[in-house]
Parts: structure tokens; C-alpha cells; sequence
């Protein structure tokens, strides 16, 4: 069972992050009513669980936020520079504050300061009063609106020929009635005269109608009968609000002193009421079935948003687990397919399609948003900015773009450098900016999108761009590279991966260590990911990198070479073709072959692995893609498609080129997985040193 | 009650209810049941004859309802036309006797 206060931990830090997002928005738009309720909302959350939960220092501190919060909803007080300063630091300090329920010394010290500074924004004779305001109601759910409608006929009605069976009939066609029909008066009569009314209705109406047209359902009864339409908040947080004796209140049945009094004698509220004559059965009826009604759509409309708390480790466990399906899965398939068993191949290929599914739900559970992690850059780039006395702006797109969690995490110290990179090193000053013609705030456009089975995500800045002659002087100066070697552009911009690199003259809390750039694309290329520069003077860098969605399964291509199998990951595979003239004599690895007038290079995988023994007649070439470029892979033989569960491979193989990693086969050998592009670039690498290519014509 | 309206039966008592239950009728209907209540401890609305009711001859049916509880009678409605069954569900009302509808 998860610990509730972990629950609440990590509840608050959503909340924060929400906060945070608000906050930082709201620097630069200022007048967004959203975004300041939902600053607000994020506040008051926190306060309220804060309070449940026993953080009552953190209750206290969080109520001096919500009042400023609250004076700027109400337009008592502005949004400022300084105020969204010293909310965040509020937050930065509410976050530190979650892991004791109450505050040591230095949190004492800490909130009290926030709290002064606070108070001097805030206008005179309004910091003390109690945020007590409700946040404009939000009644909606599922597209509907949630209505409490009360309806008490005249006594003669019927006389006058009106009728409520048309009524109710009317509102019903306009959506779900709950209806209550209060009998107590018909009850408490001595003397009953059949054709007065004595009947009246509490009905919650759940409806798409505005409310204009629920009234309208009244429209010929509403000068005789009492009438009442109210909207209910199934927002309301308010873990109270939908308690019985609340309800009695809310709908002025009970007063609010007859309520505490009746709760102070701790028995069931509502037979003490009635017992008490406080109110009448049918009236404690009518509000149990609100609350009955109020509760159950409060759950259903949480239920759209679906979040159930699941520790991380249970969804590694089940993953794993499916892993382990998919791979006994291979097994019975190849073990199905030997037997040539009809019935067994049946149940084999339907068991298949069950295991393709859950793994594809699995997957789809460990799925994120990739925004989840953009908030905490922009606060990055806000507080280096005024760090260091640049203006830069933060763009973000494809903030709903899912990736693996894991590598969400993973991802997310590789972005940090980038982007302090971006803003140490990329941007300029603003007097280097103006006097380069271009405007004094700089930008950092962060995007993501998918990019077939990867995700593609850039960090772009409009800086000064790569110095190619200042990188080369200091891998020199590093001994990284020979003075009199010669390198294009892009191999010089792919020295600053190189451990130990940095171009910075002084050492900063910011960058310029030397450690960032090579952990990056080590990071990056642990996930499986690639790294790319695109560089341009005076125009500004952009980083491409390239990730797998999944760590875990992939969709193969299984090939063999030398009666060995090898994966290729299936959404690099474009198509496949026969070789039929294998040219024995080269002297290289990469080789060049004509498909429909393209020519491709390819790499003869028999000799790149050293396989003894004679190829066959015919041979296939994979060809793949990395990107825009087209890279074929000759094999042996092309065995078909294969869920693959990636193993990772150990230290032995560290140094191993041109695998991502292996997987068991359904007899319980192992294939490794080809990694088309590290491949790729070795083959590169080879070519630049040989300087050798031949061309066969297919 | 002891008029053609009411038949007795082993251990229950079947009520025939008008054909036309109105503003217009309740009165007449709500003086019969005064009258002529059955003394039984099961007593059957037979509903059959209905044709045309409002929202006073549902009242009077929860008013006899209300007095059954009090007199400990159970009280059962039978033979429910649709558009009885229709308004009587409308009404939502809390009492179990209106499960037992139909032909029961």
C-alpha cells in the first residue's frame, strides 16, 4: 500500500509544478485569469492537504501565499516581477519544506523572510484577512452541468389545472433527474384534501441544457409555485462540502449552529436531526440523494482523467514480466510452428496477438507527456538569465509528446546542460546582440515531436553559434586532436563531446567544467539516442536528438549472417533487397549499391564481423534510414519480423561498435541488436581512414 | 370496503382502482377509500381500469400508501399500465412497494 503522506508529498509536488508553470507564465502575460486560478487553486490545494496531513507549519505558511494569490484574483494587488519572485522562492521553499511536517530553523528563517517580503507588496490593511473567497464555480462535468432544482407547487395547484407530472416529464427529456419526492407534508396531515397539493420535489438534474432552458421548463408555473435552480460545484474540493449536514445547510434546512450542535453529540446525523424535528425525513432523503448522486459523478469525473498512483517499480516489474510473455511467446510460436500442429499453431497465434496487446498497453502505461519535464526549464532559463544579465525567452512545442518514463528521467540532466550551454555559451549579451543586429532577448525554442518509432526533440538558440577555429585551438590545447590533423566543420563541432572539452576561459556554477557535453551524448546514447549539432556563425546551434519511444520492446527485423541472428530494429528498416553480385575482391566494409537509381552504400556484415566460410548464392541487403540517410546492411538471410525484448548488454561488451543490445530467442539463443546508426558511423569512421569505396550496380 | 370496487380474497384484499384518477376524480375516489377501507393486511391496487390520471390522483395513490405503512398493510400495486409505471418512476418514489407493479 502506498504511505498517504507519500501520496500527499508527491500530490504537492505536482501542485508545485503546476504553480511553477502559472508562475513563470504569468511573468510574462500577467493578466491571464487562468493562469492566475490556477496559481491559486494550486495554493489553496496544498494548504488544505497541508492541514489533512498534519504539515500545520507549512499550512500556515501557505495561507500568508493563497491571501496574496487571492488579493490578485481580486484585483486588490498586480502581478510584479518581484511578487512572482518571491512565489517562487516560496515554492522552491515549500518543496524543501515537504520532507518534515515542521519546520527546523532554517525553514523557520526561510518562510518568515518570504512572508516580510511578501508583505511589503502587499497593499495595506488586507495582508491579515482570511483568503475566504471560493474560486468561481465550475460546475461541469463530463459536458454537463450539475444542477440542485427545488420545486413546491402552489397547495391548489391542481385546482388551477397546473400539473407536475409534465414538469418532471420536461426534465427529464433534458437530462438525469435524481428526484426526491417529498412526502412529509402529505405525511404530517390530519386532514387530507385530495385536491391540494402536499407533494414537492428536490430533484438534481445533470444536464447538457444551459440553464436558461431549465428554466424555461418553468415557464408557466413559476409565478405560483416556488422554484429553485442552483448550480452545483463538483469542483469543490472541499473534502466537507458534500457531507450530509452540509448539504442540509447549503439547501437552508438546518443553520450552520444547529448543525455544529448536532455534530457535537456524535451519533448519526441524520435520524438525530429528524428525531430533533431539525428536518423532516424527506428533506434528509433529498439531500442523502445529492450526496449520493454529487459523490458518485465526482468519482466518475475524476475517473476521465484516470491517474491511479502506482509506485514506478511495480510498472518496471510488470514490464519485465511482459518481457519475459513475449519471450516464452517466441518460444511456443517456433516450438508450434515445428510440430506443424494446426490446433497448436491456432492457439499460438492467438495467444501471439494477446501478448502483442498487452505489451502495447503495457507500453502505453509507461508513456509520458514530455511537457511534464519543460516546466522546470523554463524556470532554468529564468533564473540563469537574470544570472546572468541576459534576456532570453523559452519556446516550448510538442509538450504532449509521450516518451518512456524511464527515459523522460534519463533525459532530463542531458537537457539541463544543453540548454545552460545555450545560455552560457550561446546567447550573447545584449550589448553583443544589439550590436549584431539582432534583438536584445535571445531565444531557446525546445521542441519535441515523433519521428516514425523515435521521438525527435531540438534545442535551438538564435546565439552566436560554434566557433570552429576557437573548438579546434582547445582540442589542441587538450591534446584531443593533432594539430596538423584536418577536419571538416562537423567533425570539429563533434569535439566539444569529447570528455574533458570545454572552450569556457573560466570555470562557472553554469557550465564550462568540461564534464557536460561528453555525459550528454553518453547519456543520450545509453537511452539509445543519437546526438547532432547544426551550427551557423552569428546564427545560433541547434541540438537533434534522436531517442527510441521504448527501452524494452521493439519490433525487429531478424536476420542471420554466418548461422548467426542478428535484430535490426524493424522502424529503420525501409525495404530489402537480393544481392546477387557480391563483389569478393573489395578491400573495403562499405560498399555502394544502385537501388532505382539511388545509390546506397552497404556494409557487407560478413566481413565487418570476420565470418569465415562462403556466403550464399544470393545475399539480401537491408537498407535502412538514420535520419534522411539510407543505409543498407548485406546479410545472409532475411528470417522475418520479431518482437525483440532489448537485454542490456554488460561491461564486457562496452566497447563492443554497433550494438544496442541483445535479445533471447524462443530457443533460448541470443541474437544482438544491430544499432544502424552507431554502425553507421564506425563504417564512416573505417572510410574516412581507407578513403576506398567501390560501386555495384543492382 | 364494501362495494364493488373491493373483492376479498384468501389473505388480501384487491382494489379496483377508476378508470379516470384526475383532480376531478380524487375526491370521490378518496371518500370511497375512507369509507370502505378493507381491513386487511395485504391489500391489492389493482390498476387495470387507469386510463387517465394527474398529478392529485398520484398524490391520493401515495396518500393511501402513507396510511397503509401507518396501519402496518402492505399495500401492492397490480396490473400498472405503462403510463402509470412511467409517472410513478418519475416520481422516484422511496417506497418498496412499487416493485411489486406489474401482475403481482
Amino acid at each position: 500500500m502506498i504511505d498517504p503522506v507519500e501520496t500527499f508529498k508527491t500530490e504537492a509536488r505536482e501542485h508545485l509544478v503546476n504553480l511553477e508553470g502559472a508562475l513563470l507564465e504569468l511573468e510574462e502575460v500577467q493578466e491571464d485569469r487562468e493562469l492566475i486560478d490556477t496559481a491559486f487553486r494550486s495554493m489553496h490545494t496544498i494548504k488544505g492537504a497541508a492541514g489533512m496531513f498534519g504539515y500545520q507549519d507549512l499550512t500556515d505558511f501557505t495561507h500568508h501565499l493563497e491571501t496574496a494569490l487571492d488579493k490578485v484574483r481580486n484585483g486588490e494587488m498586480e502581478i510584479s516581477k518581484e511578487l512572482i519572485g518571491i512565489l517562487l522562492d516560496a515554492k522552491d521553499t515549500i518543496e524543501e519544506s515537504l520532507a518534515t511536517p515542521a519546520f527546523d530553523t532554517h525553514l523557520k528563517i526561510v518562510t518568515t523572510r518570504i512572508i516580510s517580503r511578501l508583505y511589503e507588496l502587499i497593499p495595506e490593511g488586507v495582508a491579515s484577512q482570511k483568503s475566504g473567497e471560493q474560486l468561481p464555480e465550475k460546475t461541469q462535468i463530463n459536458g454537463s452541468d450539475v444542477y440542485r432544482v427545488r420545486i413546491k407547487p402552489s397547495s391548489t395547484t391542481y385546482q388551477l389545472g397546473l400539473d407536475i407530472i409534465p414538469i418532471l416529464r420536461e426534465l427529464n427529456s433534458l437530462g438525469t433527474c435524481h428526484v426526491t419526492t417529498c412526502v412529509d407534508e402529505l405525511e404530517g396531515t390530519d386532514d387530507y384534501d385530495p385536491q391540494l397539493s402536499y407533494l414537492y420535489w428536490d430533484i438534481i438534474l445533470q444536464s447538457k441544457q444551459p440553464a436558461p432552458s431549465i428554466a424555461d421548463v418553468f415557464m408557466f408555473v413559476e409565478d405560483d409555485w416556488q422554484i429553485a435552480v442552483d448550480p452545483i460545484d463538483l469542483t469543490d474540493g472541499d473534502e466537507q462540502s458534500d457531507k450530509l449536514g452540509e448539504l442540509l445547510v447549503s439547501r437552508r434546512i438546518i443553520n450552520r449552529s444547529q448543525l455544529d450542535a448536532i455534530l457535537s453529540q456524535k451519533a448519526v446525523i441524520g435520524s438525530q436531526m429528524a428525531q430533533q424535528g431539525l428536518a423532516t425525513e424527506s428533506a434528509i432523503n433529498a439531500a442523502l440523494t445529492e450526496q449520493r448522486v454529487v459523490r458518485s459523478l465526482k468519482q466518475s469525473s475524476s475517473g476521465q482523467d484516470a491517474t491511479i498512483r502506482v509506485p514506478s517499480s511495480r510498472l518496471d516489474t510488470l514490464m519485465n514480466l511482459v518481457g519475459e510473455l513475449v519471450i516464452v511467446q517466441a518460444r511456443l510460436n517456433q516450438f508450434a510452428f515445428n510440430n506443424d500442429s494446426e490446433e497448436l499453431l491456432s492457439i499460438a497465434e492467438e495467444l501471439d496477438v494477446l501478448t502483442t496487446q498487452m505489451r502495447d498497453q503495457t507500453f502505453s502505461i509507461r508513456m509520458v507527456p514530455i511537457g511534464s519535464t519543460f516546466g522546470k526549464f523554463k524556470r532554468l532559463v529564468r533564473d540563469l538569465s537574470n544570472e546572468l544579465d541576459k534576456r532570453i525567452q523559452l519556446e516550448t512545442y510538442g509538450a504532449e509528446t509521450e516518451l518512456d518514463k524511464m527515459v523522460i528521467d534519463k533525459l532530463s540532466d542531458p537537457l539541463i546542460h544543453l540548454i545552460r550551454n545555450s545560455i552560457d555559451h550561446g546567447i550573447e549579451s545584449q550589448t553583443e546582440r544589439t550590436a549584431s543586429g539582432k534583438s536584445e532577448t535571445g531565444t531557446i525554442v525546445l521542441s519535441a515531436e515523433h519521428s516514425d518509432s523515435f521521438v525527435v526533440i531540438r534545442i535551438k538558440d538564435d546565439g552566436a553559434g560554434l566557433n570552429s577555429t576557437k573548438i579546434k585551438q582547445r582540442a589542441v590545447e587538450k591534446q584531443l586532436i593533432d594539430p596538423q590533423e584536418v577536419l571538416d566543420d562537423e567533425a570539429v563541432h563533434h569535439l566539444i563531446f569529447e570528455p574533458g572539452f570545454s572552450t569556457s576561459e573560466t570555470v562557472s556554477d553554469i557550465s564550462g567544467r568540461g564534464v557536460g557535453m561528453d555525459v550528454v551524448r553518453r547519456s543520450i546514447q545509453e537511452l539509445g539516442g543519437t546526438i547532432s549539432i547544426a551550427t551557423q556563425p552569428n546564427k545560433g546551434t541547434e541540438f537533434t536528438i534522436r531517442l527510441p519511444m521504448t527501452l524494452a520492446i521493439i519490433e525487429g527485423l531478424m536476420v542471420k549472417v554466418g548461422g548467426e541472428s542478428y535484430v535490426l530494429p524493424l522502424s529503420a528498416v525501409e525495404e530489402c533487397i537480393e544481392l546477387s553480385h557480391p563483389n569478393v575482391g573489395s578491400h573495403t566494409r562499405k560498399r555502394i549499391v544502385e537501388v532505382r537509381g539511388e545509390q546506397i552504400p552497404f556494409l557487407y556484415l560478413r566481413e565487418w564481423f570476420d565470418i569465415r566460410g562462403e556466403p550464399p548464392s544470393i545475399e539480401q541487403i537491408v537498407i535502412t534510414h538514420v535520419g534522411q540517410e539510407q543505409f543498407g546492411f548485406c546479410v545472409d538471410e532475411v528470417v522475418g519480423q520479431y518482437q525483440t525484448v532489448i537485454k542490456r548488454l554488460g561491461k564486457l561488451y562496452e566497447g563492443a561498435t554497433g550494438f544496442s543490445g541483445a535479445t533471447i530467442l524462443g530457443d533460448g539463443s541470443v541474437a544482438m541488436i544491430l544499432d544502424p546508426s552507431a554502425l553507421m558511423d564506425a563504417v564512416g569512421e573505417n572510410q574516412r581512414r581507407t578513403k576506398r569505396s567501390l560501386t555495384i550496380s543492382h | 370496503m364494501k362495494n364493488e370496487a373491493c373483492s376479498q380474497q384468501s389473505d388480501s384484499t384487491a382494489v379496483e382502482l377508476p378508470s379516470s384518477l384526475t383532480i376531478f376524480d380524487v375526491k370521490d375516489f378518496h371518500l370511497m377509500c375512507q369509507n370502505n377501507w378493507p381491513d386487511s393486511k395485504r391489500i391489492n391496487l389493482d390498476c387495470q381500469a387507469i386510463t387517465d390520471f394527474d398529478g392529485a390522483g398520484i398524490q391520493l395513490l401515495i396518500w393511501l400508501f402513507i396510511k397503509a405503512r401507518r396501519q402496518q398493510v402492505e399495500l401492492v400495486l397490480i396490473n400498472v399500465s405503462e403510463s402509470v409505471k412511467t409517472a410513478l418512476l418519475m416520481y422516484q418514489l422511496p417506497f418498496q412497494w412499487l416493485k411489486g407493479g406489474d401482475n403481482d
